[in-house]
């Protein structure tokens, strides 16, 4: 396989995400699978999300957890490999100030820990078994609503 | 009562249904059951024809009743027949073209038109329409005296999820229950224990809103209203046989071996129901503790529990204002670990603790 390069982006069409307290959790709408990240692995994602390459992101969480660079790469490549698989992000265009340092240290980083993925297929595979259930943002009201 | 729009521009398998309910009407005008409502807030009427029909459909929400005329406009009636009581027949149309899109769900056929304006389930021996912009639901059951668990504890339960959703009460699997008011959310997978729990705190005293499904609401002041959807309770035969007191008010009727018996909660405690309550805490449920206890619960930890069971559960599966909505609510209210022991008296001391330990939060 090849490795990433990025940069990439959050799936929008398909996933929701939300970080709190630091905990990254992401749900893809179409199945209902759910899943986290933590410390590390949320500010990946961040990262992701303002749309750096996989090289800023690994400079930069290099940079902020003063962690060697080639450990980072290691650890980092194959989440990013795994986010790719699961359709959480995909390429995009590049941001416009995109360079690896231009993001401030956050001042609340914990200890430097391998960022890792967590994936909740429990009820996710159950699903996988029947039809799809449709969501309600199948269902558009078009015109807008009247509440 | 209000009369709700009118379907005039409705399409083919629309107009279909409101001629049959008319004929139904017309036919028995002595066996139309009328009957307000108020559904998170807003006043809803039902209009049932078919006395048994009536009686069935109407219990689970029998908390949710009201005495004063609807307000005009009405944001909901709801139209329904008896084909059995009225020998109107259920319509043949239910692959009418007009709802072209179609999700299998729930054992049942959900189909929708194109702008999303109709939508329809049909499930068994019952079709149920909703208008989502002439607000209004129009539906058919084959037989009154024969309806599936579902709908005898829950009825309408799919489509009342998408007329909810589009006035921004989302529905959550959760029990809810509150102690003078104060309410406390309690989310979790089947069997995670949210209908002992809750029959557990209405047993003793606290109040009741509901035991899996339960509408969710923002309201101004960066707060959350929780609502009542039904009245009922449904426990398995071996969980009932913790509450001696409740067991023979279960209704067993035709259903399946497997399925829960029923326990209409507004019959047996009638003023320990309520319809809506402010949510101050949230409960995660674990089972097994050797005691009744609790625990603080981290933020991340409440919204995976809301976020997997609800996102399982509900139909349709609630989208990305849901888990925003969700996120937002863990964000504002407390969570804790209620840890259940063996004994289910000790169910309200535990709420007790939770919303203790709030009320001093709101101190510091």
């Amino acid at each position: 396989m090849t490795e990433p390069r990025g940069p990439f982006a959050p799936n929008r069409d398909e996933v929701a995400a939300k970080v709190i307290d630091g905990e990254l959790i992401i749900i893809r709408l179409s199945d209902g699978t759910y899943y986290s990240m933590d410390n590390v692995g949320a500010r990946v994602w961040e990262l992701i999300d303002r749309q750096h390459d996989l090289a800023a992101v690994i400079e930069t969480i290099a940079a902020w957890y003063d962690v060697p660079i080639d450990r980072v790469g290691r650890d980092t490549t194959p989440v990013v490999e795994e986010l790719l698989a699961e359709r959480l992000i995909v390429p995009c265009a590049p941001a416009p100030a995109d360079r690896p340092g231009a993001e401030a240290r956050p001042s609340d980083l914990l200890a430097y820990d391998t960022p890792r993925l967590n994936i909740y297929r429990d009820m996710g595979n159950l699903l996988a078994l029947d039809p799809p259930t449709p969501g309600i943002d199948d269902l558009p009201l078009k015109g807008g609503k009247d509440r | 009562m209000s009369a709700a729009p009118a379907m005039d521009d409705a399409p083919p398998c629309v107009r279909s249904l409101q001629h049959a309910f008319a004929e139904a009407r017309a036919r028995h005008p002595g066996q139309l059951r009328e009957a307000a409502y108020t559904f998170a807030g807003r006043p809803v009427v039902l209009r049932i024809v078919g006395a048994r029909l009536a009686e069935r459909i109407q219990r689970p929400f029998a908390h949710l009743r009201r005495r004063d005329r609807a307000a005009d406009p009405l944001p909901l009636q709801i139209d329904l027949w008896d084909e059995a009581e009225t020998g109107v027949p259920f319509p043949a149309d239910g692959a009418s073209p007009e709802l072209e899109q179609q999700w299998l769900a729930c054992d049942g056929l959900l189909r929708a038109s194109s702008d999303g304006r109709y939508v329809s389930f049909q499930y068994q021996d019952s079709i149920t329409l909703l208008d989502r912009r002439g607000q209004r639901m129009i539906g058919c059951r084959r037989n009154g005296s024969h309806l599936s668990r579902g709908e005898c504890s829950k009825p309408f339960v799919v489509m009342l999820t998408i007329w909810y959703s589009d006035r921004g009460v989302q529905i959550l699997h959760a029990g809810l229950i509150a102690r003078r008011g104060a309410g406390v959310l309690m989310p979790g997978e089947s069997g995670s224990g949210k209908s002992t729990t809750s029959l557990a705190g209405v047993a003793q005293g606290l109040e009741f809103l509901a035991d899996d499904f339960v509408g969710l609401e923002r309201v101004p002041g960066d707060t959350f209203r929780g609502h009542s959807l039904f009245s009922t309770a449904c426990l398995t035969r071996a969980g009932l046989g913790r509450f001696a007191d409740v067991q023979r008010h279960a209704v067993e009727d035709r259903f399946p071996e497997e399925e829960k018996p029923i326990l209409f909660l507004a019959e047996i405690y009638p003023d320990r129901l309520i319809a809506t309550v402010p949510i101050h805490a949230i409960a995660l449920l674990r089972i097994g503790a050797e005691r009744t206890e609790i625990q603080p619960a981290s933020r991340p930890e409440a919204l995976r529990q809301f976020a997997a069971s609800t996102l399982h559960t509900v139909v349709p599966r609630p989208g990305r204002a849901a888990l925003e909505m969700m996120a937002e609510l863990v964000e504002r209210v407390p969570a804790y670990w209620l840890l259940l022991g063996p004994d289910t008296r000790d169910v309200p001391e535990g709420i007790e603790r939770i919303l203790a330990c709030v009320e001093e939060r709101g101190r510091v």
